[in-house]
């Protein structure tokens, strides 16, 4: 079983700072970390390698920080990183991801499987698996919380609305969810060898591909959550009815 | 998670890659297995010694957090000793009362002290069971007339024919009760005298009073009954002519004082960096608190009386681990790159800077910090004590008293023969 994993470097979204004055989020020196998604969808794909044996590879593109997860990569497990880091991807959205992802799955041999996380921790738009599929002209099987492979795949999906099992021929593209599994936590000896193996480079000019953007981020900003501070004055027994206000307040807002 | 305190950029305390990729493994490791535990381990230890938390010490030896610095061969990681001193801080900022992370550095350093001393075949036998956390290795110096006066041990080791013959007490031991409970079992980095009066009669053995699960004939333990850090066990033990194979002694007969004084100074390290890492929860604690305490309409971290302690207590604290992290590199260049400019007893002073800083700052902001929440800390519901009276035993002594880390510093530094 030749099992492709699309790995992210993404920022550590829970440490990262927001500037006081614009909302803006600082980027600079943020710390990042293997998108959480991806670290379970490389999880998944190593414990099929066990169960069936076969190879595990990883995809990943970014800034030349991007770098910095094939040591984690490699140190859960994976046989081989292949890496496309170039500044210009700072602003990749996710069409021109999706498609130098599918570019670089190709490019990299032969698969049967291809897993993601079904969104990044950073970016979040749900859309990168669903988009490569659709370049490969192969079935797609959404936000997995199970996974079985043998001649096929069958996915237990949460859909929103329901739990769907669904099945598909190989290869075909499974985006797992948080639920799937707890990935391993790698080992110092691990952390150690990885360290010393070699991850393959692909260069933005080996592909061509359009990198125009066709989504537009106007701005990205810390989400505001205001509260309604409803104040009642209930300091003497005599205004004990005020009480009621806020009952009622708690009925408008549906909480009882 | 987020982050509670924002620890300002450092040039001079940096770490590689690796050491940083390690350091948030073994973090994500102790917040989903240690952090949501230790209360409990705490409450049960205290309530009998030998509740020791064997299905932690099992995971802990699968992730790989015993044997850090040994050699792969004998089980370990392969790492270097600054790799072990970081994942202590992070054991006990995840177990601030320090049960785990003084069990992990025990396992740590001693088992590193028997791979740079003892035999390939005895650590081939006894390293990859400490590895994988199915054996105990600690340090069995102290005994009832005192610990810091390693020359006058009074243990008697003599050798008759294949075997040396035990008579003597070791007193205030870490591990007495987990290698009873372990499955394979273990024992210590022990000191008896084999020759003649003072330290050059000294021998360092490694000690098994249990080995494949079979206790041997001849060791008599007690356990004791701590005030804090509960779930790692401490007792003494009787050596009634219990006998061990002459191949378990460590390196030649009559150099078991030099060995063990280097085993010490790696060990401190380690046990500093403890304090370390509990007191960093410590800091984080307080300043959780400065943030929702309100008194007389406002944070009480707007009292000077408080704000300034509390930056007295983190410039101490930035100084302790300043001083651990300049031992674990020391040690990293003498021990694992072999620096032939360096000598083991550079460490000496790094070392006691390190260990009479880290539990002393440790202790303090405990201390503070109870005092700062107010009667809420003197409850057990708070569980600041549990940081206070774990991380105090480091202040006692535990691989060295406080007093003598400062002789060590003057001895060193004024000359022995103008300090006696």
């Amino acid at each position: 079983m030749e099992i492709v994993v699309c790995v992210k470097q993404s920022y550590d979204v829970q440490q990262i700072k927001f500037d006081p004055k614009t909302k803006e989020p600082i980027l600079a020196g943020a710390p990042r970390k293997m998108s959480d998604m991806d670290r379970r969808a490389l999880e998944c794909a190593l414990r099929i390698k066990e169960n069936v044996g076969g190879s595990v590879r990883t995809v990943s593109l970014g800034t030349p920080e991007t770098r910095d997860v094939v040591k984690e990569i490699y140190a859960m497990g994976a046989d081989s990183a292949y890496l496309l880091t170039d500044l210009s991807l700072a602003k990749a959205d996710p069409d021109i991801t999706a498609r130098l992802l599918a570019e670089m799955i190709k490019k990299s041999g032969d698969f049967n499987l291809i897993l993601c996380g079904s969104a990044s921790t950073d970016g979040y738009s749900w859309q990168v698996p669903a988009k490569i599929s659709k370049l490969l002209n192969i079935p797609f099987l959404p936000n997995a919380i199970s996974l079985e492979v043998d001649d096929t795949a069958v996915a237990e999906c949460d859909l929103g609305d329901a739990i769907y099992k669904l099945k598909a021929p190989l290869p075909c593209v499974v985006s797992v969810s948080l639920e799937i599994n707890e990935p391993r936590i790698p080992t110092l000896s691990a952390i150690l060898k990885a360290s010393r193996k070699q991850f393959h480079e692909f260069h933005i000019k080996d592909f061509e591909v359009d990198l125009t953007p066709e989504l537009e981020v106007v701005s990205t900003r810390m989400p505001e959550v205001s509260r309604k501070n409803f104040m009642v004055d209930v300091s003497d027994a005599s205004k004990l009815d005020e009480v009621k206000k806020v009952i009622d307040e708690l009925r408008k807002e549906n909480v009882l | 998670m987020d982050r509670i305190l924002e620890y300002p950029k450092d040039p001079i305390v940096t770490f590689s890659k690796e050491e940083e990729l390690w350091r948030s493994m073994v973090r994500e490791f102790c917040q989903k297995y240690i952090e949501p535990k230790w209360i409990e381990v705490d409450i049960e230890a205290e309530k009998d010694p030998m509740n020791i938390p064997m299905d932690l010490i099992k995971k802990m030896g699968q992730q790989g957090l015993f044997c850090i610095p040994c050699s792969e061969e004998y089980g370990g990681q392969g790492g270097t000793y600054t790799m072990a001193t970081i994942a202590t801080e992070e054991i006990a900022y995840a177990d601030p009362s320090v049960a785990l992370a003084v069990y992990a550095l025990l396992n740590n350093g001693w088992p590193y002290a028997l791979e740079l001393f003892g035999s390939h075949e005895v650590c081939q036998e006894i390293l990859p069971e400490v590895a994988k956390g199915s054996a105990f290795f600690g340090i069995a110096s102290t005994e009832p007339q005192g610990g810091s006066d390693v020359a006058g041990i009074r243990t008697k080791a003599e050798k008759k024919g294949d075997v040396y013959v035990f008579n003597g007490e070791k007193a205030y031991i870490s591990g007495v009760g987990e290698v009873q409970k372990l499955p394979w079992g273990g024992g210590w980095f022990l000191i008896a005298r084999t020759g003649e009066a003072g330290h050059k009669g000294l021998s360092a053995f490694a000690f098994l009073a249990r080995k494949n699960g079979e206790l041997k004939d001849g060791w008599i333990p007690t356990l004791y009954e701590d005030i804090g850090r509960h779930g790692l066990t401490t007792g003494g033990f009787i050596m009634d002519n219990f006998e061990l194979e002459s191949k378990y002694l460590i390196g030649e007969e009559g150099k078991g004082f030099y060995h063990v004084m280097e085993g010490f100074n790696l060990a401190r390290i380690v046990v500093a960096a403890a304090t370390v890492g509990a007191a960093r929860w410590l800091l984080e604690k307080a300043v959780e608190w400065f943030r929702s305490r309100k008194l007389f309409g406002r944070n009480i971290s707007s009292f000077q009386g408080v704000s300034f302690k509390f930056a007295e207590l983190y410039a101490r604290w930035e100084a302790a681990r300043y001083f651990v992290y300049r031992a674990s590199r020391l040690a990293d260049k003498i021990y694992v790159e072999k620096d032939p400019s360096l000598n083991p007893k550079d460490l000496n002073i790094p070392v006691a800077l390190a260990k009479n800083y880290g539990p002393e700052t440790c202790v303090d902001l405990a201390e503070e910090v109870m005092k700062w929440y107010g009667a809420y800390a003197y409850t057990k519901e708070a569980p600041i004590f549990r940081a206070w009276l774990g991380p105090f035993s480091y202040v006692i002594g535990a691989e060295g008293a406080q007093n003598i880390m400062k002789v060590i510093i003057a001895r060193d530094l004024i000359g022995k023969e103008f300090i006696k």
